[in-house]
């Protein structure tokens, strides 16, 4: 409601950029007083009222899903329902991904939300980090000082940061092609079935004959950013799959105590503990199922 | 009203509604989308806390920013209050403000940037006061917080008055029922139980935000279109805080974006106007989402106590019935719905000994308003899952339970009134069949677990109401009809033209209605209490039988026989004896000639038109009991009865619920358009589930948290049973006083379907939920208590 | 006297429904507020200003999206579609027919646009079930109609389009 103390959502000056490089010199320029408009459901909800230009990104040409050797490359203006329906999201592991956006907001704002925009808001919360970090993904920066990589596990700085510095903007996310047998599974709990996660989590495993040989266990909401539960990581490396179905309870409960919930409108922290183990239990047995069945 | 009638042609088919076009074309206008030329924008500048003294207020830098007109404080306007019961609510603070949102400036610009631009610039200090939110903390008597210390002063405006406890100063009003003794009743019983129940303040959500737009005439007299359900109410409203006669001022209620009692009072209507009047300009407002959540009524939350003695044979000997209504700040409809909700206890079952308390106590929150149901789902709730809890106690099948104890016709009910039309026998039945009642459902092991529930309800409708219908021939045979009923999407402009279409034999299209103008529309009480079908209906009814005479009386001169020879249908006038002597209704009508075609009129009489009242009474009640002193009389205008069931599936380990199926069966009298009856009931099923499983209002310090929908969960298509598993049932018992035997529909949709799903829940797992809304988290911390 | 912030105005064209506006609009304007309050077009409707709700939809570039988390500015170049130009010259699309006759529309405020997310979402899958119509409308609220005869309109639809 309308706060006294609150100012309002007065940008100076719009611009409309063409290229990543007048992008990036507008941001340099402009600092913490300007905001990236891609697919705008986030900048146009908060609206912050510290922002006084906008640099509108959304005609520049980051918007595709390629694959090649090195693996998929998503431009980070992809909306989420292009994600979703991708046909280079189809095989498994990637297929976590497609899964992850399905998940997401309403089939409407997903026509122009963009995962660049959901990683950038970064909330605890976001949709899109477990399955990219499962994957292993880096995000690909283009700044004043030129290109640099980051891992989409080490983006998130805190609760609405990024390690983004001053004039950098995100342009892509890459998913190394997985090493063979990968098979990854994502789930959310939300309080209806639109709505920001309670919990989210992706569980990836790698298996090379019949031994687990990297797990992934990444947990959204429970924490101030994504977090991987690498303790309960270290439970399943090394491990057989038979062993998998008989673990599940002890390797959830540990992905539980790593978790560092807080208590909000939306959930307690101890549901969210609760969820935590209950979501990293299911989302696992359907990682083992799935090898099962091929 | 007893009407006689052969076949119906008109009422009781699913004709398709007479706004659809304009509203699936987008040209149906809607009090947001209004305008004038020169119009300005007006913002409310409401307090952010939840009870403070206003130490001063700085208008001067909004005043001066560009663009602004007009700034207005409590200084601007007459030093008056409104409400229900006590007139205790300014339109503007003044003094002192008790809940986060309450207006206290508002500023009109040419622009709605400069308008919330102006709003920062006002500077209004206070002094914060200690505020209490709980309604059991502001019931206490020694409540260290009194929010309205002057209560005593206040004007009272009700008959009974406000019943204030000077033990208790927040408690605004006290309503009894008192029947038999419950004492004897507890000590005959064979098992007692006592139940605790909670239920939170509930937002009704109508997609369209209030909006309202002022213009002041030449004459000083007042145009305000407004999103409002009762016209007249707000004319009164307006006359009392503006110092303005009744007389001056006209209220034009276009279509409402849905209106689910959210829109029954004044809001920004008196605000427009005294801008307007200020600045001589038109001056509208809207408001955002956040504001509808803060600034406009919802429905308070309540905590309950109900006692219930029964015996082995499974008849319900007593039942007490204590509950505490939060009125908010103010006493608005709450204070009526704190007297009506208790009618719930009075209408479904006969319960011989019955003795309830309801309380509206004052907490420091949004002020509490009608909401689909006035009071009666929350009391509702509670005794839904007591009757559960009884019947599993003493080992009886629940359905069996409730049908021994149900009232039926001719039976007394809870007020002592003989109860008539009361169809819960036939709707409790055909849900036992939707859910195949008999039938166990597996699925009682393992993570997921099914269950069935069932709940049974009633919807009363106020008396005493009162509506006037005026109906007028024109000179094609076109029935006009006037009234002030709104379409807030229920269909009572389509029902009510069946209903003048079928008197007269006339097609639909063939009926013109003349909605809420009250330059030219007459009284109504409001759309509210699901009252529309039944009292404009029986207005709509005498007034058209009092034109037939008219029209009889001027075809007789012309068909030289007595009027009582004459009837009237579709367009001709035809003498009963032989009805081959008719003339048709544009013979009645002699041109102008001589002076050119001026069109036709009546030779005498002047205009065919009649105008009619249809007023509902209510009978004397002792005051000491609430008991009707003459059981003939009547409590309220009528009683629609419900059975809701529902088949749910429960998430174990995480508490979430899916309901898979859903039922809804209503006795609505009859159904004056089938397929407009369903459309509720498919709604009021919806709406009963958000309100059920998702739907509170969250506050910190008084301060509202989820003020919009991404944390005012509501629930969307993909949350809800498959069509074929959402079961909408009219069930018809004529009720002799209705139109054609009709009753209402609108809030008896949704009085019991979240006790269903608490049935169902209990039923898959075996835990009771008391508390609104069946959260996943609220059950994953009752199926997994800790000791 | 206060002075108001300094806001640069841009000049853009919109084409809305096959027309080309032009229009003077704050950065800050979102597309829902220019469709209604410059061009008249109301019968978008605000709901909730958060994309919530989706009684804003429009169609851009054919995908069903909330306007008001759509800046005016950011809109240019685009082919906007409201509910003012879906039926063809006075004939109404079949979506609105069945609306009609199958009662699913009561108070009308979502009903624009449910149309628009339905008939984008019909033009991609033209043989939904149940459950498809349900995913593809959940980003439209409705209080009134619990969107049972909604779903069962959007269905008739399909089959009516199916015919032609």
């Amino acid at each position: 409601m309308q706060n006294d103390s609150m100012p309002l959502f007065r940008p100076k000056e719009y611009f409309r950029v063409a290229t990543v490089s007048e992008a990036v010199g507008l941001l340099e320029k402009y600092g913490d007083a300007a905001a990236v408009l891609a697919g705008g459901t986030d900048l146009l909800v908060t609206k912050p009222p510290h922002v006084d230009y906008i640099v509108d990104i959304s005609r520049l040409p980051l918007n595709y899903v390629e694959r090649d050797g090195k693996g998929i490359r998503i431009g980070a203006l992809t909306s989420l329902n292009d994600i979703a329906e991708s046909p280079r999201l189809r095989d498994e592991p990637y297929d976590v991904i497609a899964r992850a956006s399905l998940e997401m907001g309403t089939p409407l704002t997903k026509n122009f939300a963009t995962i660049g925009g959901n990683l950038c808001n970064a909330a605890p919360s976001a949709d899109m980090a477990p399955p990219l970090i499962a994957l292993d993904a880096e995000a690909r920066i283009t700044g004043p000082a030129g290109e640099r990589k980051v891992l989409v596990e080490e983006f998130f700085a805190g609760p609405k940061k990024t390690v983004l510095r001053r004039g950098e903007l995100l342009t892509e996310i890459l998913v190394p092609e997985a090493p063979a047998k990968t098979k990854a599974a994502f789930l959310k709990k939300g309080r209806t079935s639109e709505d920001i996660a309670q919990v989210n989590v992706a569980v990836r495993l790698t298996v090379t004959d019949g031994i687990c040989r990297a797990a992934r266990i990444v947990l959204g909401a429970v924490a101030p950013t994504p977090i991987r539960a690498k303790g309960a990581e270290a439970m399943l490396e090394g491990r057989g799959l038979g062993e998998m179905p008989g673990m599940v309870e002890t390797v959830s409960e540990k992905a539980a105590e790593e978790t560092k919930p807080i208590t909000d409108i939306r959930a307690s922290a101890e549901y969210r503990r609760a969820l935590a183990k209950v979501l990293t239990k299911r989302a696992l047995m359907s990682v083992v199922e799935k090898f099962g069945r091929s | 009203m007893a009407h006689e009638h052969g076949e119906l042609t008109v009422v009781g088919k699913p004709l398709p509604r007479r706004d659809a076009l304009e509203k699936v074309t987008g040209k149906a206008q809607y009090p947001t989308d209004l305008e004038l030329p020169g119009m300005l924008y007006a913002k409310i500048l409401r307090s952010p806390y939840a009870h403070a003294k206003i130490l001063s207020i700085d208008t001067s830098k909004a005043e001066a920013y560009p663009g602004v007109e007009a700034v207005i404080t409590f200084k601007d306007i007459p030093d008056r209050r409104y409400g229900y019961g006590l007139n205790d609510q300014p339109m503007l603070a003044r003094g002192k403000v008790r809940y986060v949102g309450e207006p206290v400036a508002a500023v009109a610009a040419r622009d709605l940037d400069t308008a919330e631009e102006a709003l920062e610039l006002i500077d209004v200090k206070y002094e914060e006061l200690p505020a209490v939110y709980d309604v059991e903390e502001a019931f206490k008597p020694d409540c260290p917080v009194v929010i309205h210390e002057d209560y005593a002063n206040y004007e009272l405006t009700f008959f009974p008055p406000a019943k204030m406890d000077v033990k208790r100063p927040n408690v605004a009003n006290h309503f009894i029922i008192r029947r038999g003794d419950v004492e004897e009743g507890f000590k005959e019983a064979d098992y007692v139980l006592e139940g605790k129940f909670r239920t939170p303040r509930q937002q009704h959500v109508p997609m369209e935000p209030h909006a309202a737009m002022a213009r002041i005439e030449n004459d000083g007299s007042v145009t305000v279109w407004a999103s409002s359900q009762q016209p007249y109410l707000l004319i009164n409203q307006i006359s009392t805080l503006l110092d303005i006669p009744p007389s001056k001022i006209r209220v034009i209620v276009p279509y409402l974006g849905g209106g689910f009692g959210n829109k029954t009072q004044l809001k920004a209507e008196g605000i427009c106007i005294a801008l307007a009047q200020k600045t001589g300009k038109p001056v509208k407002c809207v408001f955002t989402r956040e504001e509808v959540n803060c600034g406009t009524t919802s429905r308070g939350g309540t905590v309950s106590r109900i006692k219930m003695g029964v015996k082995k044979d499974g008849k319900v000997v007593a039942m007490e019935c204590e509950i505490l209504y939060s009125s908010g700040a103010y006493s608005g409809d709450a204070f009526v719905y704190s007297t009506r909700g208790p009618f719930q206890a009075a209408g479904t079952y006969k319960i011989p000994n019955l003795k309830l308390d309801s309380y509206l106590v004052y907490v420091n929150e949004p002020v509490s308003g009608a909401f689909r149901g006035f009071g009666n789902p929350e009391l509702n709730w509670g005794i839904e899952i007591m009757m559960n809890r009884a019947a599993d106690m003493i080992g009886m099948d629940r359905a069996k339970f409730r049908k021994i104890n149900l009232l039926r016709e001719g039976d007394e009910g809870g007020f002592g009134e003989i109860m008539h039309s009361l169809g819960t026998e036939e709707c409790l039945e055909k849900t036992l069949r939707e859910l195949s009642w008999e039938e166990e459902l597996r699925k009682k092991e393992g993570i997921w677990r099914k269950g069935k529930g069932i709940a049974v309800g009633n919807k009363y409708s106020i008396a005493p109401s009162a509506s006037y219908a005026t109906v007028k021939v024109h000179v094609d045979g076109t029935i006009e009809v006037r009234i002030s009923a709104i379409e807030i999407g229920q269909g009572s402009t389509t029902i009510l033209a069946q209903i003048a279409a079928e008197y007269f034999g006339l097609p639909l299209e063939k009926i013109k209605m003349v909605v809420a103008d009250t330059a030219v529309t007459p009284f109504d009480f409001g759309t509210v209490s699901s009252r529309v079908t039944y009292h404009v209906g029986n207005a709509i009814l005498k007034a058209c039988e009092g034109l037939k005479r008219q029209i009889c009386e001027l075809a007789a001169r012309k068909m030289d026989v007595k009027p009582e020879d004459l009837d009237v249908k579709g367009r001709k006038i035809f003498s009963k004896h032989d009805p081959s002597k008719k003339i048709g209704i544009e013979d009645l009508f002699s041109p102008t000639l001589g002076m050119g075609h001026i069109g036709k009129y009546a030779e005498v009489g002047g205009e065919l038109i009649q105008s009619a009242t249809f007023f509902s009474k209510m009978g004397k009640m002792d005051p000491a009991t609430n008991q009707l002193l003459n059981k003939h009389e009547k409590s309220c205008s009528f009683w629609i009865e419900i059975a809701n069931g529902a088949i749910v599936d429960v998430d174990t380990e995480t508490g979430e619920v899916k309901v898979r199926k859903f039922v809804n069966a209503c006795d609505v009298g009859r159904a004056i358009n089938p397929m407009l009856v369903e459309g509720q009931l498919d709604g009021g099923s919806v709406m009963g589930i958000g309100l059920g499983l998702w739907e509170e209002m969250i506050f910190k310090d008084g301060r509202i948290m989820n003020s919009n929908f991404i944390d005012y969960k509501l629930p969307r298509a993909s949350d809800l049973p498959a069509v074929k598993d959402t079961v909408s049932i009219i069930v018809e018992t004529p009720h002799r006083e209705g139109p054609y035997g009709a009753k209402g529909v609108g809030e008896a949709t949704m009085i019991c379907a979240p006790a269903a799903i608490a049935d169902a829940i209990h039923d898959a797992t075996g835990v009771w939920i008391t508390e609104l809304p069946m959260t996943s988290e609220k059950l994953y911390y009752l199926l997994h208590k800790k000791a | 006297m206060i002075e108001k912030k300094e806001q640069k105005r841009i000049g853009i064209t919109l084409n809305v429904n096959g027309r080309d506006y032009a229009v003077e609009v704050k950065p800050h304007w979102t597309l829902l507020q220019v469709l209604r309050d410059q061009l008249g077009l109301t019968g978008t409707k605000y709901g909730c200003g958060t994309g919530e709700c989706g009684a804003c939809t429009v169609l851009i570039d054919g995908k069903p999206m909330t306007s008001c988390l759509v800046l005016a500015a950011s809109a240019e170049g685009r082919k906007i579609t409201t509910i003012e130009g879906i039926s063809n010259g006075g004939k109404l699309h079949p979506l609105q027919e069945a609306f009609i006759e199958e009662g699913a529309i009561q108070c009308g405020y979502c009903t624009p646009g449910m149309i628009l997310t339905a008939k984008a979402f019909l033009e991609r899958n033209p043989n939904p079930t149940e459950e498809e119509v349900r995913r593809a409308i959940d980003g439209n609220l409705c209080r009134c109609t619990g969107y049972v005869k909604i779903v069962k309109a959007i269905l008739s639809a399909s089959r009516k389009m199916k015919g032609k």
